[in-house]
């Protein structure tokens, strides 16, 4: 191999809006090895098209990204924000909602479900960004596999029957054509969301509110250490006090920013008193 | 002109007669005047009737010839009259003959009659041969429209194959094209073609999927069972229906102009290889024809042929584009779990990356803290070198021995209420009295907390201890000197109180002898404010003590004497010096308003920042008294 796969990350940098210098290096490496073995190219191919192929750069990005996600993945976290999150927005007249790396929009919807069982989705506004233009489109057509997904509407109705009783049925929430083996989100779920394209990494936050809940899941992983401090610091700032940050069930907060969020079961609540003491 | 000539006829033959027998009666005259004898006789021929008497019938001859003639005649004309009628009777059949001929000729066959006599033969063939071409004319005709009703069949059959070929991927298509084929093709009123399907159950059921004329709210209706009415039963029975009696309320062709009921419905089986694919059903206004139904039926087994080529054709596609679907959705799915396994890594990754931490987290508690772990019954499961030292133990002594071996025995009771409290998951935090080895009493700062998995049961339970021993002994100590300074603190305090009791004596004293003076008595603190007024004092002004104490000392004069009167403007101002220690003539002012001069006498008492003054008073009136 001509060059190492930092040298070519580099020169991505150079030549693409991406930058992926801060990501973890066993990840990326993994991913970029992924992708020559799939092209079936070398480092110099890649390279060579990086620097020339404009469209090439958009697939690599699909490739390069991972974009798992299910609907209700880690049901403790969604008992835990339906239990003692949600309740504790009743009152605010808007409720901000921000997923950073919202990936084909499950988690997105997944949300919204919740919200809507508490009834407060009339209140809700949400953001979904993620860097892959490929998945966001996905997420704002809100068409999934039918089949391969039962096992999530399962999981669905196994935490619902554990919250409450009195829960809408799946199809309440959707339009289920089981010959063409696909479920789609009604309009009144899919209107309250707003998707667009964002870097989470080498982008502004295009937002100038304030959120009440930040969803990042299973996407520090894949960043360095120092990075992950970067973006955690984004969305502190990005929190209203006693805002409430929810990461992947395996993610944790380190550094200084440990000291800035009280953890509340599964998510991370932004403590108003460090403000005063350092502000 | 006949009956002339009939007359005729009997004048000449009565006049052939009567001359015949005159001739005759003549002859015999010369003949019996010319005999010999006669001459010879002399005789004239009145005497040969003389003679001959027979020769008066010989006169009558003539007569009797006309006679003859006569009776010839009329036999002659008995004769020709009859010869007449047979002629004319002969020309008459002749004639009917002829028009029979030209009518036969013209083909004009079942008008034409003819009457005939049994003996009449020529007739009689005629009449044979007539019947003969009425019947090769009729077996042409049947022959013609058999001829007719096939090449329409033919042709119908030829149309239908070009529609069956033409649409051989869709069955709503298909089955609507057959259907206004068909009724377009027979001139006939209404139709419906029920395809039979399979639901998801595998139930059977007809499916009406295309129609002509049919009722639209209907249409919407129109699945029927398998089994169900006439559709299901000509199915199950894989036989046409024919029917011309047709219930009310069964179906009804709806125009514009109405609806009425349908004369004849014809239901027929689309069945190949006795496999039935589904029923068309026909309705029209008039009957159906037989070959029309052989039509039908021939038809419907190159439609169900057809529908079954179609259905696997359907099939096949789709199980293709299953395929397809599968294999794209295997890839997509492929790529999902290499991104899912990806992202398990990148978690692992991330995990370990914390280990770490957590191991340098661990290692500094391993330096710092005495820590050791066990299990919720109190048995040890592992020390830390820390441990061994504080409590003085070998690792090999410790090994399965149980956590109360560091306790007192009288604090034994105290580790089963901890432990009790560890295993429904509450952390113990405390200073607590171990004992080591040697028996020695030492002091930790301890913590239990129980190390919980995720299905939520006790792993084990984790204890760091401080040695605080040094710490308690110091407090002690302190707590010991923090004692004595308290025994020597409540002293001095009790000896204060003491003094405080005294001085309260004092003041009790001080105040029941002011309050016993027959001088009026009244204290204020700098502020102005009557805190003490004796009797003498009330009984002066005339206000009641509660009245007064507490309130402004400006009360007690007159507004006048405050402007005017220098003593007293500086005895109720705070800022002027006040006349201490002089007799002084002043007005006061008493509860009801009167002005009444007195002598003031002013002392100051000073203790500390606190001033005081008290004011003796004397009336200046009682003294005159």
């Amino acid at each position: 191999m001509s060059i190492t796969f930092k040298e070519y990350l580099k020169e991505l940098k150079k030549h693409t809006p991406y930058n992926f210098c801060d990501y973890s290096d066993n990840s990326i490496q993994r991913r970029i090895e992924k992708v020559l073995k799939d092209y079936r190219i070398g480092m110099d191919e890649l390279l060579y098209k990086t620097r020339t192929d404009e469209n090439f750069v958009e697939g690599l990005i699909d490739e390069i990204t991972v974009n798992t996600t299910e609907l209700f993945r880690n049901p403790d976290t969604w008992e835990c924000l339906y239990n003692n999150v949600i309740p504790q927005l009743k009152n605010k007249k808007s409720i901000n909602i921000w997923h950073a790396g919202c990936s084909t929009g499950q988690e997105v919807y997944s949300n919204l479900i919740l919200f809507n069982e508490h009834n407060l989705l009339d209140r809700v506004k949400v953001v979904g960004t993620d860097i892959n233009q490929k998945v966001i489109r996905v997420a704002k057509n809100a068409e999934y596999d039918y089949s391969f997904n039962q096992t999530y509407i399962k999981a669905y109705y196994d935490l619902m029957n554990k919250l409450n009783t009195n829960t809408n049925r799946f199809e309440f929430y959707c339009d289920i054509d089981e010959s063409k083996d696909k479920f789609k989100f009604k309009d009144f779920i899919t209107e309250k969301v707003l998707f667009r394209r964002h870097d989470l990494v080498n982008e502004e936050i295009p937002f100038f509110q304030k959120f009440d809940i930040i969803f990042c899941r299973n996407v520090l992983i894949y960043f360095n250490p120092d990075l992950q401090l970067k973006i955690l610091k984004k969305f502190f700032e990005k929190l209203y006090d006693g805002g409430v940050l929810v990461l992947g069930s395996h993610e944790a907060l380190h550094g200084f920013l440990k000291t800035r969020f009280n953890k509340n079961g599964m998510v991370y609540t932004k403590s108003s008193s460090f403000q005063f003491k350092y502000k | 002109m006949k009956k002339i000539d009939l007359s005729n006829i009997l004048r000449k033959f009565i006049l052939r007669g009567v001359l015949m027998g005159a001739i005759f009666t003549l002859l015999v005259f010369l003949i019996n005047n010319g005999s010999t004898v006669f001459v010879q006789s002399n005789s004239s021929w009145r005497d040969m009737l003389y003679i001959f008497p027979s020769m008066w019938l010989i006169l009558l001859l003539p007569i009797l010839g006309g006679l003859v003639g006569y009776f010839a005649a009329i036999k002659l004309i008995k004769i020709i009259k009859k010869q007449n009628k047979y002629l004319k009777k002969e020309s008459r059949r002749s004639e009917r003959v002829l028009k029979f001929v030209n009518n036969l000729r013209q083909g004009n066959l079942n008008n034409s009659e003819l009457v005939t006599e049994k003996s009449d033969q020529l007739s009689n063939s005629l009449l044979k041969l007539r019947d003969y071409l009425i019947k090769s004319k009729k077996e042409q005709e049947q022959r013609r429209i058999e001829e007719e009703q096939r090449a329409w069949g033919t042709q119908g059959v030829a149309q239908f194959a070009e529609i069956l070929r033409r649409n051989n991927d869709n069955l709503e298509e298909l089955s609507f094209n057959i259907i206004s084929y068909l009724v377009n093709y027979l001139k006939i009123n209404q139709g419906g073609f029920y395809l039979l399907n399979r639901n998801s159950k595998g139930d059977k059921f007809f499916e009406l999927s295309a129609c002509i004329a049919f009722d639209r709210k209907k249409f919407a209706e129109k699945v029927i069972q398998w089994e169900e009415g006439l559709i299901g039963r000509c199915a199950i029975e894989k036989d046409t229906i024919y029917m011309t009696d047709v219930p009310n309320d069964y179906i009804s062709i709806t125009s514009g102009l109405g609806e009425t009921n349908p004369s004849a419905l014809l239901i027929v089986p689309l069945k190949v290889n006795d496999e039935i694919y589904g029923v068309i059903e026909l309705a029209s206004f008039s009957e159906f024809q037989p070959f029309e139904v052989e039509f039908i039926e021939k038809t419907a087994e190159s439609i169900a042929s057809t529908i079954s080529t179609v259905q696997i054709n359907i099939q096949t596609t789709k199980l293709l584009h299953e395929t397809q679907h599968q294999a794209e959705r295997m890839s997509q799915q492929e790529e999902e779990l290499r991104q899912n396994l990806e992202e398990m890594q990148a978690t692992q990754e991330e995990s370990d990356r914390r280990e770490v931490e957590m191991k340098g987290i661990l290692e500094a508690i391993d330096n710092s803290a005495i820590s050791c772990e066990f299990a919720t019954d109190g048995s040890l499961i592992s020390v830390n070198q820390l441990f061994l030292s504080t409590y003085k133990y070998l690792p090999e002594e410790i090994e399965g021995q149980n956590l109360k071996i560091f306790f007192f025995q009288d604090d034994v009771e105290d580790l089963n209420k901890i432990l009790s409290d560890l295993t429904i998951g509450k952390s113990f935090r405390g200073r607590v009295k171990r004992r080591t080895k040697l028996g020695e009493e030492i002091f930790m700062l301890t913590t239990y907390t129980p190390v919980i998995d995720n299905q939520g049961d006790i792993v084990k339970i984790l204890s760091l201890e401080n040695d605080i021993t040094e710490q308690v002994h110091m407090e002690d100590q302190m707590k010991s000197s923090k004692e004595e300074l308290g025994v020597m603190l409540q002293q001095a305090r009790d000896e204060m109180k003491e003094q405080f009791k005294e001085i309260e004596a004092v003041k009790i004293r001080n105040e029941k002898t002011l309050e016993g003076a027959l001088d009026a008595i009244i204290t204020t603190n700098k502020e102005g404010t009557l805190e003490f007024f004796n009797a003498a004092a009330e009984k002066l002004w005339g206000y009641e003590r509660s009245e007064v104490l507490g309130q402004h000392i400006s009360m007690l004069f007159s507004e006048e004497a405050v402007k005017s009167d220098q003593f007293v403007k500086a005895y109720v101002t705070t800022e002027e010096k006040k006349l201490v220690g002089e007799r002084k003539e002043v007005p006061i002012k008493n509860k009801f308003g009167d002005e009444i001069p007195v002598l003031f006498l002013l002392s100051e008492a000073q203790i500390g920042e606190d001033h005081s003054y008290t004011a003796f008073i004397q009336n200046v009136e009682v003294e005159l008294f």
